[in-house]
């Protein structure tokens, strides 16, 4: 017997809390918010957290239940970020869901139970526990986009999401049914045998391969897939939308990660171009899209594009630099998200009001905490030192330089040039600005003021102190199931 | 034996196929299509694939065609609205792609001079899927047990009118 459940205790624990959760919102009554199920929430992801920061520390590879599972550092990394983007939401989530009326305690259930799907995707040693991981982060997000059933936009947000999201599983599914074909196996490991020049199975590979990185493609928001983002986003409750926006990114870039370096390395030059592609359409389809945007919850979807055709350079040079530079940037990316969103959260107004670029006006100087927080989060975002944001682009941009890419590079920065025309707009009109209403409402909730002074303080820390960071993530590649080899065998 | 069990059967699953086609009645022809699968059921049987035949009629003669009464139900289509039967353009096409298709498994599945092969000991039990199932496989089943609850989880909590 191969259940080694060690390996899986976070998942397990996480799973049987949404259960828990899922109970309590049987009996909760009309109209209470369930604060006791918010903060056995918040104390264990606290604690899994903690756990996970202790036993990251094993080095080495730990496989269990029959080759599905596999445990190592990129995996615990990943599954880190999972739980601080996840915990942040969690803060900021009970004043906005009373204020929207939708605090419910299965709220809290599935957002757990979609934890448990990333993290089966970081654990993944096999194509079955991807595509399944998948699936359960994928369908309780369905299920919270459509939660504010009085909010037209959020259950059509609920329903695209779900069509687009059920399409392109069947996609990935598809095309994981062609590799077994070809392969026999769906074992990662299995993908090192992938040969699309010399197997005679080579168009079975190819297209099952494809259509693999096609849903994945789907769910990091990379052009040409990425239509869904900005109307999802916007209709989804607003804690929602930064949950997705930072853990659903980290989710498939993992994915991605793991996929594209389990492939034998004679195939990642036919890849090259077309993930160069897709890499220049992402970023302009993200930045062009943003300068037209007045809604601050769709500026923010789009910019999430941008950032995801960022990431994509970083992946697409296959070097050290380029590694450590994914995983800061979703690091960084986390946090200046998730504080963004927060401070959307604590301008808003009941029914998604004041989420306007002209409703912001003049509020930074009326509210100088969350104003100068957000300038911190758009900085960042743009890439201007000392912000975690400016070394996350550095290492990207430097990884693609070092890869041989410079058209990559200096489309990379070409676009943060871009991406300045809709983030100063944001900055224009919190600070130099009228302000637009004569009377103002105080914003409300304690919980998003946590959460934008902490992604603040961090995104600042990770901007000055990067050593170790950057050492750790070093470390995250060449102690994981992935070989270090790979790498070097290339041309 | 087998022979009189696997042409009664085969005439029964033909039959009730035809039924379903030339039935006006749309429960009518539900019912002719769980006589269908139920024969279909009793095929595998005589082929010793004892768990597909359970599984035939538990999900295909059950589960299925509930749903598919109760659309028709819910629908509730009044006849005379149904197109009297006649070779039009689509029909016509439908007997086409069905005649392709039968001509295209005769040639696979017809009995060569070896004959079929035989199976290996314990083929098509339930113990030959269940223990994969339980063992290799367990985690991937718990998993797909929380993408099934989290779908009832989920219908409940968006349909219900006051949670």
């Amino acid at each position: 017997m191969d259940f080694r459940v060690g390996l899986v205790a976070v998942e397990v624990a996480l799973s049987l809390l949404a259960l828990l959760f899922i109970l309590l919102g049987a009996w909760q009554r009309p109209n209470t918010s369930p604060t006791g199920a918010w903060a056995v929430a918040v104390l264990a992801l606290i604690a899994l957290g903690g756990f996970s920061l202790s036993s990251s520390g094993i080095d080495g590879v730990a496989r269990s239940f029959y080759g599905l599972v596999v445990s190592d550092r990129l995996g615990a990394f990943l599954g880190l970020f999972s739980l601080i983007s996840g915990l942040l939401v969690l803060f900021m989530s009970p004043a906005y869901l009373s204020r929207e009326g939708i605090h419910k305690a299965e709220y809290y259930g599935l957002v757990f139970l979609s934890l448990v799907g990333g993290f089966f995707m970081f654990k993944a040693a096999s194509l079955l526990t991807l595509f399944l991981g998948l699936e359960v982060l994928s369908m309780p997000l369905y299920v919270l986009c459509g939660l504010k059933r009085n909010f037209g936009k959020s259950p059509e947000a609920g329903l695209k999401y779900f069509y687009l999201g059920a399409f392109f599983s069947a996609v990935m599914l598809y095309g994981i049914s062609f590799l077994y074909g070809a392969l026999g196996t769906v074992n990662l490991e299995g993908l090192a045998a992938l040969a699309i020049s010399s197997n005679r199975h080579g168009l079975m590979c190819a297209f099952g391969l494809a259509l693999l990185l096609c849903g994945l493609a789907f769910k990091a928001g990379l052009a040409p897939f990425h239509a869904w983002v900005p109307d999802v986003y916007e209709g989804a409750p607003t804690t929602i939308t930064a949950f997705m926006a930072t853990f659903v990114k980290v989710a498939a870039f993992g994915a991605l990660i793991r996929i594209l370096f389990s492939l034998p390395p004679d195939i990642l030059p036919v890849l090259k171009p077309f993930g160069w592609l897709v890499a220049v359409l992402t970023m302009f389809a993200g930045n062009l899209g943003a300068l037209y945007q007045t809604n601050i919850k769709r500026l923010l979807a789009f910019s999430s594009i941008a950032h995801a055709g960022y990431l994509l350079v970083g992946l697409l040079s296959f070097n050290a630099l380029g590694q450590q530079g994914v995983l800061y940037y979703l690091l960084a990316y986390t946090f200046m998200n998730v504080g963004a969103f927060a401070v959307v959260i604590a301008f808003g107004q009941r029914g998604e009001e004041n989420v306007t670029l002209d409703d912001l006006r003049g509020m930074g100087l009326r509210h100088p905490f969350l104003g100068v927080a957000m300038a911190l989060f758009i900085l960042s975002m743009i890439g201007i030192p000392p912000t975690a944001g400016f070394v996350g682009k550095y290492y990207l941009f430097a990884a693609a330089l070092s890869a041989g890419m410079p058209v990559l590079a200096v489309i990379g920065v070409l676009n943060s040039v871009i991406s300045l025309g809709y983030y100063l707009r944001v900055l224009v009109a919190l600070f130099m600005m009228p302000e637009a209403r004569a009377v103002i409402i105080p914003p409300k909730g304690f919980g998003a003021k946590v959460a934008v002074a902490a992604c603040a303080v961090l995104v600042l820390w990770f901007g000055c102190f990067v050593s170790s960071p950057i050492a750790a993530f070093q470390g995250a590649f060449s102690q994981s199931m992935l070989q270090p080899g790979t790498i070097a065998r290339l041309p | 034996m087998q022979a009189v069990f696997f042409w009664l059967f085969s005439a029964l699953a033909v039959g009730c196929a035809l039924g379903v086609v030339f039935k006006k009645n749309p429960v009518v022809s539900a019912v002719f299509l769980m006589g269908s699968m139920l024969a279909l059921a009793c095929l595998f049987l005589l082929l010793d694939a004892h768990f597909i035949a359970v599984i035939q009629v538990l999900v295909y003669a059950g589960a299925v065609m509930v749903l598919f009464s109760f659309i028709i139900m819910i629908l509730n289509l009044p006849q005379e609205e149904l197109p009297p039967l006649a070779l039009g353009g689509t029909r016509a096409w439908g007997v086409a792609f069905g005649a392709v298709a039968l001509l295209f498994l005769a040639g696979k599945f017809f009995p060569t001079k070896e004959g079929f092969m035989p199976t290996s000991r314990g083929f098509g039990d339930v113990r030959s899927i269940a223990v994969p199932l339980f063992r290799e496989y367990a985690l991937a089943f718990e998993l797909t047990s929380l993408v099934l609850l989290v779908g009832i989880v989920g219908a409940v909590l968006l349909a219900k009118r006051k949670v």
